[in-house]
């Protein structure tokens, strides 16, 4: 798992004919290390990490983790090198948590055979280590937004991937659950896995990320480590308001100024 | 597993409905007579002196037979596209395969086909009614489950109608009530002949789905985690599609137009057993197989003529039905 390097070089996608979503996206990311994708609501985030899971192809199919392009492989070899808890958790799954989490395995698991006890372990760990143990025989749609959330990161985890992909992991929670899913993406990083995740807030791209890739319509406006990246002048840019970067005890925290909306 | 040793347990109350049901008729059995019957002719030992036997092996047991594996197949096809679908609203004609054969069969009647024919044609034009609904919804390399059922609606439509025209051409003397009857559906012409269609096209199919059971699960989930989970999406969408359709396809074959069964029976399941494709393929498959038995059962042995299916598994269906909705909290599909 680790030494591994996930690429993305050069690509682009375009949902309709002339109108293109992407542009010549690159960005590297190595095990054991967080990338925070960060821009507004349609800068084409949820877009690159579907391209980045090799749910779309863009083009050139040039993904690779390791050396292996995502897009030459079977879908279940890709399923072992990235996994993905998606931005929209669905909620209607008639699936008891337990077995809402086994799904992570399907990878390892041949088709016409049934979970090993490997599989039901590695399970059970999980349901541990994110705290969901005393959840496992609930429905998924008994949970609250933050178990789920938790649950779809549980599921991630147990397919044994040396990268994952978190779309927005933090929309919808309270206080404490968002903390904790930045949490839980620190400890995976410190596994040795790679993250690469999705937000709104330049906050927590501050509080956890090694990398920062800030998109804006399309196309990646500039990335670096968080302090590069984060700043008034691309923030401002970005989102079109004036924000105020203030510094205690050695971080960053980005606040919004309500009302002083920049004049396109 | 406690769901296992549910299933199990509902597997050995099944076996035991199966003796006790070859006994009922006209000529009753005790259930260790029908049991020791049976036991011989699989020994093989041709009870050929025994009319009784005869009775029991030759008309009854392949329609008690039939009736299980009717039951059974209707009620997982059911299951796999209710799963696949992601959608508690589908059953087995959701992509116009019962109207197809339910077409292909009145055609074959009024064209006088004799049974066997009519059976291949219904079979036939069934699976045609798939491809056209498969074909309508694909594009770009695939199928969209939306896309799907919108082609399987209208596809669906479009035999039904074909349906209704050639009942009108019929000849309202002779062929219109054949046609009829056979649409409303029933056991009563069972043969071994029938037996074989189900236990060649309807029991590999449920088996293959039942290995499946796993993957069926994943898709629950949507096509794109599905697809991020390492599944073929497309190749095993395809897979459950036509492994779900025929087992219906053959049923239709065999017994009618059965509706309700396949829409219903998945429920059943899930209420009794869980809602893991685990657990809701193999207990529909007991569950459906013991109802459309004991079902055909009464309208066999107890009522003083017999009711088209139909009729019969609303009648003793709903408020078994009703029993479970009632008592269970229902969480799965919320």
């Amino acid at each position: 798992m680790d030494g591994a390097e996930l690429k993305v070089e050069g690509v682009s996608y375009s949902y309709g004919r002339d109108d293109f979503s992407l542009k010549n996206i690159s960005l590297s990311l190595k095990g054991g290390e967080i990338l925070a994708l960060l821009g507004p609501n349609g800068s084409g985030k949820t877009t690159l990490t579907k391209i980045v899971l090799g749910i779309l192809k863009p083009h050139p199919p040039s993904v690779t983790v390791g050396g292996v392009n995502l897009f030459e492989v079977t879908e279940k070899e890709r399923a072992k090198l990235i996994a993905w808890v998606p931005q929209e958790i669905m909620k209607n799954v008639p699936l008891r948590v337990e077995d809402f989490v086994l799904l992570g395995r399907t990878p390892h698991i041949s088709p016409l055979s049934i979970p090993s006890d490997l599989d039901r372990k590695l399970v059970a760990e999980a349901l541990r280590k994110f705290g969901l143990e005393i959840l496992a025989k609930r429905y998924f749609s008994q949970l609250s937004g933050g178990e789920r959330r938790l649950a779809s990161i549980a599921r991630a985890y147990v397919q044994g991937t040396p990268f994952m992909v978190l779309d927005e992991p933090t929309a919808y929670l309270d206080f404490k659950n968002k903390l904790l899913a930045l949490k839980v993406m620190k400890e995976l990083a410190q596994e040795g896995r790679g993250i690469l995740f999705t937000t709104h807030d330049p906050n927590e791209a501050v509080e956890i990320a090694d990398q920062v890739v800030l998109m804006y319509r399309g196309e990646i406006l500039i990335s670096g480590n968080p302090d590069e990246v984060i700043n008034e002048e691309t923030l401002e840019k970005v989102y079109g308001i004036k924000v105020k970067i203030v510094r205690s005890n050695g971080r960053a925290y980005v606040t919004p100024s309500i009302g002083q909306h920049i004049e396109a | 597993m406690k769901e296992d040793g549910k299933i199990a347990i509902a597997a050995v109350a099944t076996f035991f409905i199966f003796i006790i049901t070859l006994g009922m008729g006209k000529y009753e059995f005790s259930p260790i007579g029908s049991l020791k019957i049976l036991i011989e002719s699989l020994a093989g030992k041709a009870p050929n002196g025994d009319p009784l036997a005869n009775i029991v092996l030759q008309i009854r047991l392949p329609r008690v037979l039939a009736a299980l594996l009717v039951g059974a197949s209707l009620s997982v096809s059911g299951a796999g596209f209710q799963a696949l679908f992601r959608n508690p609203l589908v059953s087995p004609d959701i992509l116009g395969v019962l109207a197809g054969a339910g077409f292909g069969a009145s055609l074959a009647i009024l064209l006088n086909f004799p049974l066997p024919f009519v059976q291949a044609v219904a079979f036939g034009i069934g699976l045609a009614a798939l491809g056209l609904s498969y074909t309508v919804a694909w594009r770009g390399g695939g199928a969209r489950i939306v896309d799907l059922v919108l082609s399987g609606i209208i596809i669906g439509s479009l035999f039904k109608s074909l349906m209704s025209l050639v009942k009108f051409l019929a000849d309202p003397e002779s062929k219109l009530p054949q046609i009829t009857y056979w649409l409303m559906g029933g056991l009563a012409s069972s043969s071994w002949g029938d037996v074989e269609i189900l236990a060649l096209i309807s029991v590999p199919s449920i088996a293959m789905l039942y290995l499946l059971r796993w993957r069926l699960d994943a898709f629950m989930l949507g096509e794109e985690e599905a697809k991020a989970l390492g599944i073929k999406v497309e190749f095993y969408k395809a897979a459950v599609i036509v492994l779900s359709t025929l087992p219906a396809a053959a049923s239709t074959v065999v017994a009618g137009l059965v509706g309700w069964i396949g829409l219903v029976i998945p429920h059943m399941a899930r209420m009794i057993f869980g809602d893991s494709n685990r657990f809701t393929v193999p207990g529909s498959a007991i569950i459906g197989g013991a109802f459309l038995l004991v079902v055909d059962t009464i309208s066999r042995a107890v009522l003083p003529s017999e009711l088209p299916l139909e009729v019969l598994t609303s009648f003793v269906g709903v408020p078994f039905f009703a029993y479970l909705l009632r008592r269970r909290v229902y969480h799965g599909w919320s």
